[in-house]
């Protein structure tokens, strides 16, 4: 059975600065695992890679055994439906109501696209199908507000919801609570990965807060200088190995503390 | 404990200081720009005596217009609502297609490098025209009439819209876009989907500047034959029935004033 999110000696360079110099990982289906690293350290341009939103030099990214790197057109919009992103800046659309950014996840669908993914057109079986998302991240009553009128934190439940509509199998987060206060990052995190275990969802997600990594990550791969360094059950790493991704003398060499847990 | 800044060991660099020499750019500039100046000035022919007369000539003119004869009102007014008319209709279609060109023209939706550039072109050359001659130009195609100033304020708005909506394109936040690619949606859907939502607060403030404008330019395109009051002000001008036209220049200025008016409240509430 081909793993979920198989990604081989990646690379990725803009123009002279090479910001990912091979990255090796797989995810298992319906494993779990919180990525960590600096700033700057590759980590929001490794998951941009995993569906093309960036495009990269070298390597490969699997999805569910797809070969993502030659894909385009429908057969790349085919393997983006799989996966659900769910983004530091919520990305909601600011002008539209929470009930029509929730129906957007749908736009990829087979017979979705545009029309039936409006509101005005929608047919009665997906604006269920989005109630119902939103009623799962407890914001069914904010249905007809304007996105923009909701809290950060509830943003990111709405974000949420649409990713929920989209029904991905694998959910990438990056890092989806940087900017929300710590009660309502804890909320949306725990919200995340209730739904995550619920429909059984592979996911990778960044997070910046060490205690919050090793609470819901059952796995943790850590990366500095655009290579993976750590990759291992969260239970034998120890605390120190992770402040090491963020300290700029490299005392987490790569030969030294990777560990390959997976294998 | 307070500290002295003078006694820092490192020393402060020294201010800015309070004149700078201007550029050779600068110089260049401004010799270029009294030039023209001085030549506009000269160019003008300005006497004490024809000011004289011109202050004379006014103050007849003046004296003749009041009071305004409003005997033909209901001509006048007719005019003006052709000429509003004129200005909705040629707004509202010049609006609708500069969406499309707006997008040809932004990086962030173009479909190709050459065609942005050659919309950006073809906007360019419908703004860069003034109305006035883009009614002479589509009064030799389509006759003498509304048509015609239809045609120019669709040609001017989009020359304007286009342009405003295209800037504002370009600033739209890539992320609400990138969400929506990531579900697998088409180029399309994503541009209609999150980039045209985005704008629409702005595009609206746009479009209501452009009615004031197509406004202000319908009465004038009657100047040369393209319809509207301009046509009745141009006549009453040349058959010296300055009190006639004393009276279409007022109905002008209350229709344009009372039109700026609702605009900007629709805006108000809108943005």
């Amino acid at each position: 059975m081909a793993a979920a999110l198989e990604v081989k000696g990646l690379k990725k360079s803009f123009g002279d600065v090479t910001v990912l110099r091979g990255v090796d990982f797989t995810l298992a289906k319906g494993e779990g695992a919180v990525l960590l690293g600096a700033n700057g350290c590759g980590k929001s341009t490794m998951l941009r890679c995993l569906n093309r939103l960036t495009s990269f030099e070298s390597g490969t990214v699997r999805v569910h055994g797809t070969d993502v790197s030659t894909l385009a057109g429908a057969k790349l919009k085919i393997v983006r439906r799989e996966l659900g992103y769910v983004f530091q800046q919520f990305n909601l659309i600011g002008n539209v109501s929470v009930f029509q950014n929730v129906l957007f996840g749908a736009l990829g669908h087979p017979g979705g696209g545009l029309i039936n993914s409006l509101s005005a057109f929608a047919p009665q079986a997906e604006r269920d199908r989005a109630m119902h998302c939103l009623e799962r991240v407890g914001l069914a009553d904010k249905a007809p507000f304007r996105a923009h009128a909701l809290s950060g934190g509830q943003q990111q439940r709405v974000a949420i919801a649409r990713m929920l509509m989209q029904s991905p199998t694998i959910v990438i987060a990056d890092e989806p609570i940087a900017s929300l206060d710590p009660k309502a990052g804890r909320e949306v995190l725990e919200l995340l990965f209730r739904i995550v275990s619920e429909e059984r969802l592979t996911v990778l997600c960044t997070l910046h807060q060490l205690d919050l990594a090793r609470e819901f990550g059952p796995r943790i791969i850590g990366m500095k200088d655009g290579r993976v360094v750590i990759d291992a059950a969260t239970d034998s790493i120890h605390i120190s190995e992770l402040e090491g991704l963020y300290r700029a003398d490299g005392a987490t060499s790569a030969a030294s503390a990777s560990r390959h847990a997976a294998e | 404990m307070t500290t002295d800044i003078h006694d820092n060991a490192v020393a402060v660099p020294a201010a800015p200081p309070r004149f700078h020499r201007p550029s050779v750019f600068a110089v260049v500039i401004a010799i270029a720009f009294a030039a023209f100046f001085i030549q506009g000035v000269l160019l003008a022919g300005i006497t004490p005596e024809r000011l004289m007369r011109g202050i004379v000539n006014l103050g007849r003119f003046i004296a003749l217009a009041m009071p305004p004869d409003f005997t033909k009102l209901d001509v006048i007014a007719y005019a003006m609502l052709e000429t509003l008319n004129m200005a909705i209709v040629g707004v509202a279609v010049g609006v609708v297609l500069s969406v499309p060109f707006a997008l040809l023209a932004s990086t962030n939706t173009t479909p190709h490098r050459l065609v942005r550039t050659a919309t950006q072109f073809v906007i360019a050359t419908m703004r860069t025209i003034p109305d006035l001659i883009w009614a002479l130009i589509f009064v030799v195609a389509v006759g003498l009439g509304p048509l015609a100033g239809i045609l120019a304020i669709i040609v001017d708005t989009i020359g304007f819209c286009a342009r405003f909506f295209a800037e504002r394109i370009e600033e739209v936040r890539p992320g609400p876009s990138e969400a929506l690619a990531s579900t697998g949606g088409g180029r399309l859907s994503v541009i209609f989907g999150a980039v045209v939502p985005e704008t629409f607060a702005s595009m609206t403030g746009t479009s209501l500047f452009a009615v004031e404008k197509a406004i202000r330019s319908a009465v004038t395109l009657g100047l040369v034959g393209a319809g509207g009051i301009g046509v009745e002000l141009s006549t009453a001008m040349r058959l010296f029935n300055f009190d006639e036209a004393a009276a279409i220049v007022m109905v002008i200025l209350v229709v344009v004033v009372g039109f700026e008016q609702i605009s900007s409240l629709i805006r108000r509430r809108v943005m």
